[in-house]
């Protein structure tokens, strides 16, 4: 029996209502179908406004799909139980600045439904893990932006999630934080852990991700490995760089 | 629900208050009643005007300082992560909500111990009842800040919050005084259907004059409705009924709480 996959769209569309009375819509994904596998890095690329952010927020229960099924580690999302197995980090969130980088995770541990035990020990570790435990103490307000990212990813990890959501982790991020992310997500994936990275730094995606979506105005452009995607539509199979198969992909889509 | 969750909330609520200096505001609005209580000559109504400060001023005092929580737990920035929890999102905004309420009981029940030791030693009078003010104003504060816990899960905006929590808090005063003057005036030109509707109102919303008067009969030895003629009229019909009329009020805040939990629960983030 083959693992349930750790994430699944099936024909997702998603429309967006917009105005005071919700009469114009905007479909920001349309009928968009992949899984993301267990103990995969899966990235999700496409130009601003494609449709990943959205995506991921079906993925989290945090919109509801218009058209299709998303299913979340083999359940369909409406069931809240396995975002306890979730980890999410996204770019710019504003934690509480009033707490401590200690009682941030032990609070959010709590909303997690993990033992408060189980948090006190895994804290010191994921503190150290991402550089800040000498900062333990200290009310977020203190914290630079790229802290902020660091305690995002380790509130991401006290569950220890079997499946990782990043959305843009590196936002404000300096050399010795994106090297933290990219063994973060080794690590999960040595685990049998999956990973889903949205990003915009294409060195990075080439690094990690076993396979790739393209979104391109919410529909799907590509879906494969790095590797298929650089060949493609070059003569001779000819390897180019990520930056240009992708464009490449964008000036298709706008066609 | 998680009973370690709700504690969470709670106390990350407090914290909150302490950080933002809503806490020390409050306790600040305290200390300026204790103050006031020496400043002000001694009377008949001495107690009744620390009861009906704290019901009016203080209950609104209160609803400005606390609007800010529950906007910022909703903003889109602040929330994402949160509600990417297993923890359901009505849990989260009652725990907020009862974090709120936990941090306002605990200065409604300062205020009104501190107001009457002050009272107390400046008239040398030590009525019990003056303690009817603290559930009185609890459950007003319960009433009108589930409202505006409703307008801050749909606007997601702090002065949206305060502007609207107070128009709806005059609007309930005036549909309770109005209701009144409509049954004690016996005003023919209300149709029965307007009359229908003054009455279905009154007793859906909250009564924040009935309140009032119930704290004045309470430490009064005179009951208004024998200090004034016209309120007279609607206790004679057998038109006020303060019993009933405080536990309908407080079916109100849980009525609109769960409204602000289901729109939540339906928001679209």
């Amino acid at each position: 029996m083959t693992a349930l996959p750790a994430a699944e769209f099936i024909n997702v569309a998603k429309d967006y209502r917009l105005g005071l009375i919700h009469r114009r819509t905007l479909r920001a994904v349309a009928g968009v179908s992949f899984r993301v596998e267990r103990g995969e890095v899966f990235g999700l690329l496409g130009p601003n406004r494609a449709g990943k952010t959205t995506l991921v927020k079906l993925l989290l229960s945090l919109c509801r799909p218009s058209a299709g099924d998303v299913h979340r580690l083999g359940q369909p999302v409406r069931d809240r139980s396995t975002l306890g197995r979730v980890g999410y980090v996204h770019e710019n969130h504003a934690f509480p600045r009033y707490l401590s980088a200690e009682s941030l995770l032990a609070y959010y541990g709590a909303l997690t439904l993990i033992p408060y035990e189980v948090v006190r020990e895994r804290v010191p570790k994921l503190l150290e893990r991402v550089g800040l435990a000498d900062r333990a103490g200290d009310v977020v307000a203190s914290f630079s932006k790229g802290m902020i990212q660091r305690l995002g990813l380790a509130q991401a990890l006290l569950n220890e999630p079997d499946l990782l959501v990043l959305d843009e982790p590196n936002e404000g991020l300096d050399l010795v934080g994106r090297r933290v992310v990219a063994d973060i997500i080794r690590e999960q994936r040595e685990k049998g852990r999956s990973v889903i990275l949205v990003s915009h730094v294409l060195h990075e995606v080439e690094q990690l991700c076993d396979r790739v979506a393209v979104l391109q105005a919410g529909k799907l452009a590509y879906l494969g490995t790095v590797n298929e995607l650089t060949r493609r539509g070059s003569p001779e199979g000819k390897v180019q760089s990520l930056e240009t198969a992708l464009l490449a992909i964008y000036q298709r889509a706008g066609q | 629900m998680s009973l370690a969750v709700l504690r969470w909330l709670v106390a990350d609520t407090l914290r909150q208050s302490l950080w933002s200096g809503v806490f020390w505001l409050m306790l600040g609005v305290t200390a300026a009643g204790v103050l006031a209580c020496f400043a002000v000559p001694a009377s008949e109504a001495h107690f009744l005007i620390g009861g009906v400060g704290a019901n009016i001023i203080g209950l609104l005092l209160g609803l400005t300082f606390t609007a800010g929580v529950l906007p910022s737990f909703v903003d889109p920035n602040a929330a994402l992560i949160l509600l990417a929890k297993p923890v359901r999102r009505w849990q989260l905004l009652l725990g907020k909500f009862l974090g709120v309420m936990a941090l306002f009981a605990l200065h409604a029940a300062l205020f009104v111990l501190a107001t009457w030791l002050a009272l107390g030693a400046a008239t040398g009078r030590w009525p019990g009842a003056y303690f009817v003010a603290l559930p009185i104003l609890l459950m007003n504060f319960a009433c009108f800040f589930s409202f505006s816990a409703l307008l801050a899960v749909t606007t997601r905006n702090v002065a949206a919050c305060v502007v609207g929590t107070f128009l709806f808090w005059f609007l309930c005063l005036l549909m309770n005084l109005g209701r009144h003057a409509v049954i004690a005036y016996e005003m023919e030109q209300f149709s029965s259907a307007s009359r229908f509707i003054a009455e279905a109102a009154y007793w859906m919303m909250p009564k924040p004059a009935d309140a009032l008067v119930v704290m004045h009969d309470a430490l009064l030895a005179e009951p208004l409705a024998l200090r004034d003629a016209d309120f007279a009229k609607v206790v004679n019909k057998g038109e006020y009924r303060p019993n009933l009329s405080l536990a309908a009020s407080l079916i109100f805040p849980f009525v609109v709480t769960a409204l602000a939990a289901y729109e939540l629960e339906s928001t679209e983030y």
